[in-house]
């Protein structure tokens, strides 16, 4: 079914939405959480979690690209549940590793000033756009989507070399722009 | 900022990105060694059997046809079967586009048998009896960069069959495993070695104790990252990831005497690329950077070429 009908059964509070929205974008949000979760179950009670935050969120919201849209929700409900099971556990998974790749661009581990973060996602926003495509999905399937370098390698058609490359030079190139807009 | 603040902001950027990121795919050619062969030798002998027939020849242009293809099969039986798929047309040809990925390497220096040791003996020795041969030419030829400015490289990705073993080296042992230098004695201001600590570079071997994959990339890159200078180094022609050029009949430079095609274009990002293709005692190297200028690259392949 089309996007736009979808988002239609939303505003209409017709529940065939929800039956919908699982059979086109269930596979999709569960490779997400299922990146991030690694666990099975955990997976499924957070793509639940995302049809009921869709339900919610519609009307009010008419998202322009549904599948984002929907993966967006997926992404920080699990990165929360994440967070909530493994605060004090370290090492299981790829997750950890990925968010420690992150590390030398956020700096130092404490709060310093008061952060917005969607001025923060424009900065980002900014300096993705700056990038050139290839090196920009690279970095957006490592450290949005939490895939992993031989599915990037896989997806991108690269070798899994240049793929660590590619993220460790856009690491640096994030950090400095990050530096330069005051953000550290 | 948190790590977590960072993560957080990372998933709020502008949902266009996360779209492109799951529709954007690279493209591939993949050239699979063991199920062409078959499926090649099929269609040359279907074309054979067509046009390569005696009674057949003498209709109009089907004897040239015939001859070209009869010369292709008599080719074909020294085993080389590039040379079949070239000749013959329609789905021979085609045969041969997949069949030049059956070669299995045929071009390639090492013999195998006893492994690194002897490989890099062979390389080495047939590297002095061209160096004689190349002294002379580096005398003559000296540098003269001819720089083609091109829309695009090319990458392709060669898949080979699991190898039989694989032999690892650290980055100054390449040298003696290719018989030629590799790493340049001087870098560009600023770049180091990106991971040397944990760098390591393999050397594929089939059961037959063949090299079936030496193609290795050292890559240099400065603090900020923007400035990158990647050298690759292969002697099987079809391994790994190989960059080329997407343009024919570009301008070939001369660096110490020996041809080096030179390829720039500035990418949307206004980042400056520069590809450099040569080949050094039957090493092929492709040496690519980011943001280089163009003496600093002409001053590496100084040292390679």
């Amino acid at each position: 079914m089309d996007d736009s009908r979808i988002i239609d059964l939303y505003w209409r509070r017709d529940q065939e939405a929800i039956v919908q929205t699982e059979r086109k974008y269930g596979g999709y949000c569960r490779h997400i959480a299922h990146n991030i979760l690694t666990d099975r179950q955990d997976a499924e009670e957070c793509l639940n979690d995302t049809w009921l935050r869709a339900w919610n969120s519609m009307p009010e919201e008419r998202p322009g690209i549904l599948s984002a849209f929907l993966g967006a929700i997926t992404r920080n409900l699990s990165l929360d549940r994440y967070r909530r099971k493994y605060a004090k556990k370290r090492g299981e998974g790829q997750t950890p590793y990925i968010l420690d790749e992150l590390r030398d661009c956020a700096g130092k581990d404490e709060p310093a000033a008061y952060v917005e973060r969607m001025e923060l996602a424009e900065s980002i926003g900014r300096f993705l756009e700056e990038m050139n495509v290839k090196n920009r999905v690279i970095f957006v399937r490592r450290y949005w989507y939490m895939d992993s370098i031989t599915a990037i390698a896989e997806r991108v058609c690269c070798s899994e070399s240049r793929i660590k490359s590619s993220l460790f030079r856009s690491r640096k190139k994030l950090r400095a722009h990050l530096e330069r807009e005051g953000w550290m | 900022m948190k790590i977590e603040e960072l993560t957080d902001a990372i998933g709020a950027i502008d949902l266009k990105y996360v779209e492109e990121a799951e529709r954007w795919r690279g493209t591939k050619k993949r050239l699979l060694f063991r199920t062409m062969i078959p499926l090649a030798a099929c269609l040359c002998l279907v074309a054979y059997g067509i046009y390569g027939m005696p009674g057949r020849r003498g209709a109009t242009g089907a004897g040239e046809s015939a001859g070209g293809v009869e010369s292709a099969a008599e080719q074909t039986a020294d085993n080389t079967w590039e040379s079949a798929g070239q000749n013959a047309d329609g789905g021979a040809a085609e045969a041969g586009g997949m069949a030049d990925g059956a070669e299995s390497g045929g071009g390639t220096p090492q013999t195998g048998g006893t492994g690194q040791g002897q490989e890099a003996d062979d390389l080495a020795a047939g590297c002095a009896e061209m160096a004689v041969e190349e002294g002379q030419k580096a005398k003559e030829g000296a540098t003269q960069i001819r720089l083609n400015e091109v829309q695009t490289f090319s990458s392709t990705i060669y898949d080979i069959a699991a190898p039989e073993r694989v032999e690892w080296f650290q980055a100054e042992e390449l040298a003696q495993y290719y018989g030629t230098v590799v790493v340049p004695e001087r870098l560009p201001e600023g770049l180091v070695p990106e991971g040397a600590d944990e760098a390591r570079y393999a050397v594929a071997y089939d059961a037959k104790d063949k090299v079936v994959d030496d193609n290795n990339t050292l890559t240099f890159s400065d603090e900020s990252g923007r400035r990158v200078l990647d050298i690759s180094a292969r002697t099987v022609e079809r391994a790994g990831e190989v960059v080329s050029f997407a343009d024919d009949g570009l301008a070939v430079s001369l660096i110490n005497g020996r041809e080096v095609t030179i390829g720039h274009y500035r990418g949307k990002d206004g980042d400056d690329y520069f590809l450099a293709v040569f080949e050094v005692c039957g090493v092929r190297f492709t040496v690519q950077s980011t943001n280089l200028t163009e003496a600093e690259l002409a001053d590496v392949l100084s040292m390679l070429a």
